[in-house]
């Protein structure tokens, strides 16, 4: 699913150079869930944004479901992000002027090649399975941490994605909300949903079929 | 449908900030609703004067008495005794290319009336020729022919709203009407003219709709005519076709100059040059029209990139999860783009409404002619969304430029 080889990326600060990811080797089966853990700094967000073709390495090799990411242009890298991913953030990124059922529908609006005449039907499927069905209408100040947390999930699972990738999800959450994103994810996991989590609690780490440690750019540790 | 959901959109998004979106539009409104009650101002001026120009005859020459106060008209009475008709035999011998000429003179009156009313009305005194050059029809009956001049009929034409004052009923034909001590007979009745302006450049026109026309050689004889007055008051020459209009007024002047001496007693209005005036007027009030909207079009495009710059740094979050979610860098831009022009637009519509409302206004208290000027409007609003398209660039451009990943870290 997805396969790193030799990727390096290095950012130039002043006259020092920060070698945000020196060096991964990394492979994602299909319907894995894997955690990114590490200290502040590690190179675990530059990770995953590598990974959500957000950023491209400065050497290296990408490909993600059978795509040589390396190569593509912005437009291109655009289309795999809508294709083929699906972000849930730390601090949620739903739009507070739409509904919850249209920050749900969101990314379809941008996938130029298909039209989706079924986009609304499906983000109330998709909400109705996170426990939203009776929120669809809501904009989301008037939700919780949790639900919001809940809706951007649902909007990640819009597009059937081949990963999703989440940040921090539960950065922002006490830990009772966490419990119920984490049950929400790993059931997901379940369904067979291929998921790479970056996170530095380990008690959030523990429900990932693998965890990778990063220190430095480099994954110093593989483990179950 | 994609534009039409980006419309939605970017409505929505205005909705949003309804006192920032009503501060940036009014930059656009004041600058189109300036451009366009200017436009519908300066076109019903326009039309007014094109169509007195006309009135007037572009192929006519005028000639009018001046009128003088009583001590300055001793001294030049000595000089001249004011336009007569030995000056119509002057230029109808000497200038070949006058091809006709009607005589006007205007009758001090105090008191007309006919048995059923009475009209606060203007007498003038005219040689039949004077309605054909003048393009006047009556509505009934005829106008004043050769033979009523030289029979000294007791005959008159009355124009619309005096034919109205006299005879309420509404029949005035062979009806008779009585100015000072004259009884006359009414033979035509004129038809109603456009309503306009009573005076342009400088120059009283006429309005027949409220004079009594009679017979001038019969006025001459049998109404008292103070000796001090200028026989006639106004020569209307018309030229041959394909003359050219400003020799022919050079040569004119110069035949009048010899014959009135120093005394200047006549003016030569020459319809012809006064459209010319009128055009060049035009052209400079365009250009100047041109410049304000221009200044405040940029104004307003300023108001708006502004606004959109602001937009663009609050937003910035959205602009990174829409990437995230996979927007290209033109999905952004059109989105930005599309909320600049909506609101250009906007602007532009309110503009206009209140534009014309403004118009209207002037008209309704100033009393000067306004006319809807659909090209006004039409590049107007093309201008306005130009505008919103040029302005909106700069900041839409920035937001697609801006990196995803820096976007939507900045919370």
């Amino acid at each position: 699913m997805i396969r790193l080889k030799g990727v390096q990326r290095h950012f130039h600060i002043g006259d020092q150079v920060v070698r945000a990811l020196d060096g991964i080797d990394l492979r994602v089966s299909r319907g894995e869930f894997i955690a990114v853990m590490g200290r502040s700094g590690s190179g675990k967000t530059t990770l995953l944004n590598m990974l959500g073709c957000m950023d491209q390495p400065d050497q290296g090799e990408y490909w993600l479901d059978g795509v040589d990411v390396a190569s593509l242009d912005d437009d291109a890298l655009s289309a795999v992000r809508n294709h083929k991913l699906g972000f849930v953030f730390q601090s949620f990124h739903l739009l507070s002027r739409m509904t919850t059922l249209e920050n749900v529908m969101l990314p379809l609006q941008y996938d130029h090649a298909n039209p989706h005449p079924d986009a609304e039907e499906r983000a109330r499927e998709l909400l109705e399975r996170v426990d939203l069905g009776d929120r669809l209408q809501h904009k989301p100040n008037e939700l919780s941490g949790g639900q919001r947390q809940r809706v951007a999930v649902a909007r990640a699972l819009i597009n059937q994605p081949a990963v999703i990738l989440a940040d921090e999800p539960t950065g922002n959450l006490d830990s009772h909300t966490s419990a119920a994103i984490m049950e929400l994810l790993t059931s997901l996991h379940a369904g067979g949903q291929t998921i790479v989590m970056v996170t530095h609690e380990d008690d959030i780490a523990a429900n990932a079929s693998r965890v990778i440690e990063m220190l430095d750019g480099k994954i110093i540790g593989a483990g179950n | 449908m994609m534009e039409a959901r980006g419309f939605r959109q970017a409505l929505r998004q205005l909705r949003q900030h309804k006192l920032r979106t009503l501060l940036t539009l009014l930059g656009m409104v004041f600058g189109v609703g300036a451009v366009i009650a200017m436009l519908s101002i300066s076109e019903g001026g326009r039309q007014e004067a094109l169509r007195m120009i006309d009135s007037m005859g572009l192929r006519n020459l005028i000639v009018e008495a001046v009128e003088f106060d009583p001590e300055t008209l001793q001294e030049i009475r000595a000089q001249s005794v004011g336009l007569y008709a030995g000056d119509i035999e002057a230029i109808m011998t000497t200038l070949p290319m006058v091809e006709a000429y009607a005589a006007a003179k205007k009758i001090k009156t105090w008191d007309v009336y006919s048995l059923e009313g009475r009209a606060n009305t203007e007498v003038l005194a005219v040689s039949s020729e004077y309605f054909s050059l003048g393009n006047m029809i009556t509505r009934n009956g005829r106008t004043l022919a050769d033979d009523d001049n030289r029979n000294y009929a007791q005959v008159a034409v009355v124009g619309a709203q005096a034919a109205e004052d006299l005879f309420p009923d509404g029949l005035a034909i062979d009806k008779l009407i009585k100015v000072n001590h004259l009884w006359l007979r009414v033979i035509g009745v004129l038809d109603k003219p456009e309503e306009g302006k009573k005076e342009f450049a400088g120059i009283t026109l006429a309005d027949d709709s409220n004079r009594i026309f009679i017979p001038l050689e019969m006025a001459r004889k049998r109404l008292k005519i103070d000796s001090l007055e200028s026989p006639l008051d106004m020569l209307k020459l018309k030229l041959k076709e394909g003359t050219d209009t400003a020799s022919a007024a050079r040569a004119l002047d110069y035949l009048l100059k010899k014959r009135h001496g120093a005394s200047a007693d006549y003016r030569l209005i020459v319809p012809a040059a006064l459209l010319k005036q009128e055009e060049q007027t035009q052209q400079i009030f365009t250009i100047v029209m041109a410049a304000i909207a221009g200044i405040s079009l940029l104004v307003g495009g300023i108001g708006i990139m502004n606004i959109m710059l602001a937009t663009v740094l609050e937003r910035t979050p959205e602009i990174g999860l829409l990437r995230a979610v996979g927007a290209r860098k033109k999905d952004i831009r059109d989105q930005f783009l599309m909320e600049s022009v909506t609101i250009a637009g906007i602007g532009a519509l309110i503009g206009i409404v209140f534009g014309l409302f403004l118009a209207f206004t002037v008209q309704l208290f100033a009393n000067w002619p306004v006319a809807f000027s659909l090209f006004g409007i039409v590049i107007s609003v093309v201008i306005c969304l130009l505008t919103g398209v040029v302005f909106g660039l700069y900041p839409a451009i920035q937001a697609a430029e801006l990196d995803p990943i820096k976007a939507l870290q900045r919370d």
